[in-house]
């Protein structure tokens, strides 16, 4: 049976007045990918926001392998194996790419031992995985946009996660971009195994690349399941994929 | 970091023999001076941007490498200076509870240095428990706060006559050299290794964004009071290296306008290297000399219309001009 590495259990998180989570709940099994999408100002981001310890939820409980971590502090977090991406990406923007790397890689669980120069090994292997090998000594700022999403990437990976949550990577890329970025996350599934939770609205590349998908409306859950079922919900359809026809396109597109 | 290779290798980076370089010049000086082939104005200059360098990188360690500017300073500068009298004068007094130390003023220098540091420190950890909760801006109006401390410790010495104020001591100028060159090392050493390490790297990372260092896993809050704790056991350093040159404190010693010196070094070196604060002081030093000796009375306001315009021109100082018009130089910058 597969095991749960992470559950979120009753999550509620309040912006002043405003539901931002309500009650939601979920699971992910060790090795999976999980989509997680729904319109804009759903949740989502803010859903990552508490699992990585960035807001604390004014109700509900995050475990990971386990062990609660609900009210832990990010860095601590961050050295379990939790590794995320950000939608609006975060560049050290005076260091060098292979700097903002390896900072990545001195950071996360291994942060303890790691030496400087397994570090740098770590921090090159991966630019050269997410194809940034040619930029290591550039500083980050003047990386273009889909570098930055890169980098934020790389970041994530030096950090050798078991939990990857990825946020929106793939938005603002151009349509040649965003084929080589669901390349590269079909690498990262089955070459380093991580099990990974993914925040899109490319709603072609999170139905191929998800093992299961749960869909947040206004804070709520509102469906969760394998992408068929999802994209087949009514609710789903009118709440956010719109078009019926649409949904149905992206399922048979999967069973290409 | 395990400490070791990786922390060899990088005593052998280009950026760091120009300081040995820079070192090396203050070292002939000083052998000259000491064997009297030179007269006291070229080591007296020399002790001057010895100190420049030293509060400058003190300060760089929480501004240039951690991107926190204090206005506070000062303090732990005006804590250096005012334990090392305290010492000399109260503790290593004949009645004082170090009076074994009475007499042997070079252990009084030590002792008393040491007691400075360890004072800054607990100030630093203290206050910067709470003000580094704070950022940008608000930070920096915080630590205006510290400053107050140098009321208190002004109002000590008012009251206290001329014990706070005076040590009596043998000077030997030569001697007073080496021990601001080695005062020298050692700053230019802890900064350099602070730099260069994985600590150097977290702070790097706050600097440049805080919240993303959190999340990679630097625990960004224990990093700045650690950070801040050493950039004032380095200033109290250079504030007993000072009060020690010059026989005392006196009111001007506790200036809250050194503050605003070292942040200015910092600014017109470039934010975020090894070497731009050392470069930066060593031009503030220039300017605020060449105008002292040539417009005496013009010359802070000559000095405060250059930092103007400078940091109009170049915002982000010498470092940030290298970097962005002669890439290949990076290096030298660390
Ligand atoms: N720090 C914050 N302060 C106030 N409101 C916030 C904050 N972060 C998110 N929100 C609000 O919470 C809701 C959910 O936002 P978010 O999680 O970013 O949505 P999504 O990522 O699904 O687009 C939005 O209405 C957003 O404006
Ligand atoms: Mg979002």
């Amino acid at each position: 049976m597969a095991r749960e590495i992470l559950k979120v259990e009753n999550i509620t998180k309040r912006f002043g007045g405003l539901l931002a989570l309500d009650h939601v709940s979920f699971y992910v099994n060790e090795g999976e990918i999980l989509g997680l999408i729904g319109p804009n100002g759903a949740g989502k981001t803010t859903m990552f926001n508490v699992i990585t310890g960035v807001y604390k939820p004014e109700e509900g409980r995050v475990y990971f392998k386990g062990r609660d971590i609900t009210g832990m502090k990010p860095h601590s977090i961050a050295r379990l194996g939790i590794s995320r991406t950000h939608q609006i990406v975060k560049p050290f923007g005076d260091l060098t790419v292979l700097e903002n790397t390896m900072i990545g890689a001195l950071f996360g669980p291994r942060h303890d031992t790691i030496t400087e120069d397994e570090a740098r090994e770590i921090a090159l292997s991966v630019l050269e995985f997410v194809g940034l090998r040619d930029k290591a000594e550039m500083p980050a700022r003047l990386l273009n946009i889909q570098e930055k999403k890169r980098l934020e990437l790389a970041r994530a990976l030096a950090q050798e996660p078991e939990l990857l949550l990825l946020d929106e990577v793939l938005a603002g890329l151009n349509p040649s971009e965003v084929a080589k970025m669901i390349k590269l996350l079909r690498k990262v599934r089955d070459e380093k195994k991580i099990t990974m939770i993914m925040i899109e609205h490319v709603m072609h590349a999170v139905m191929n690349l998800a093992d299961r998908i749960v869909v947040l409306h206004f804070g709520r859950l509102i469906a969760q399941g394998t992408p068929e079922e999802v994209a087949t919900n009514p609710e789903v359809v009118a709440a956010y994929l719109g078009d019926p026809e649409m949904a149905l396109k992206f399922v048979k597109r999967l069973r290409r | 970091m395990a400490p070791g290779k990786g922390l060899m290798l990088a005593f052998t980076r280009k950026g760091f023999y120009l300081s040995l370089a820079l070192l090396a010049v203050f070292i002939v000086i000083g052998v000259l001076f000491w064997y009297g082939r030179i007269g006291a104005n070229i080591p007296g200059y020399a002790m001057d941007a010895m100190y420049y360098i030293g509060i400058a990188l003190s300060m760089a360690i929480i501004m240039s490498y951690a991107g926190y500017v204090s206005f506070g300073h000062v303090v732990f500068y005006g804590v250096g200076g005012w334990t090392l009298v305290y010492t000399f004068n109260r503790l290593a007094s004949e009645s004082g509870v170090l009076s074994f130390l009475h007499g042997h003023s070079y252990a009084i220098l030590v002792v008393g240095t040491l007691l400075g540091m360890a004072l800054a420190v607990l100030l630093a950890v203290t206050v910067g428990a709470a003000v580094l909760r704070l950022r940008g801006a608000f930070f920096a109006i915080a630590t205006i706060g510290l400053d107050y401390v140098i009321l208190y410790l002004e109002s000590l010495y008012a009251t206290g006559g001329s014990d706070y104020m005076y040590i009596g001591y043998e000077r030997f100028l030569e001697k007073t050299y080496f021990l601001y060159l080695a005062g020298l090392i050692l700053t230019v050493l802890i900064a350099y290794i602070i730099r260069v390490s994985k600590f150097g790297y977290g702070l790097a990372a706050i600097r440049e964004d805080e919240d993303a260092a959190e999340v990679l896993g630097v625990n960004t809050y224990r990093y700045k009071v650690q950070a801040f704790a050493i950039a004032a056991a380095m200033a109290a350093l250079w504030g007993s290296l000072s009060s020690w040159r010059t026989s005392g404190i006196f009111p001007d010693f506790f200036s809250l306008s050194k503050s605003v010196d070292m942040i200015v070094m910092n600014v017109i070196g470039g934010l975020g290297t090894f070497n731009g604060p050392i470069i930066g002081s060593l031009i503030y030093y220039v300017i605020i000399k060449a105008t002292q000796l040539y417009a005496k009375d013009l010359a802070y306001i000559i000095v405060g219309a250059i930092v103007i315009i400078v940091v109009s021109v170049f915002p982000e100082g010498v470092a940030g001009l290298i970097k962005s018009k002669y890439r290949q130089l990076r290096e030298y910058l660390i």
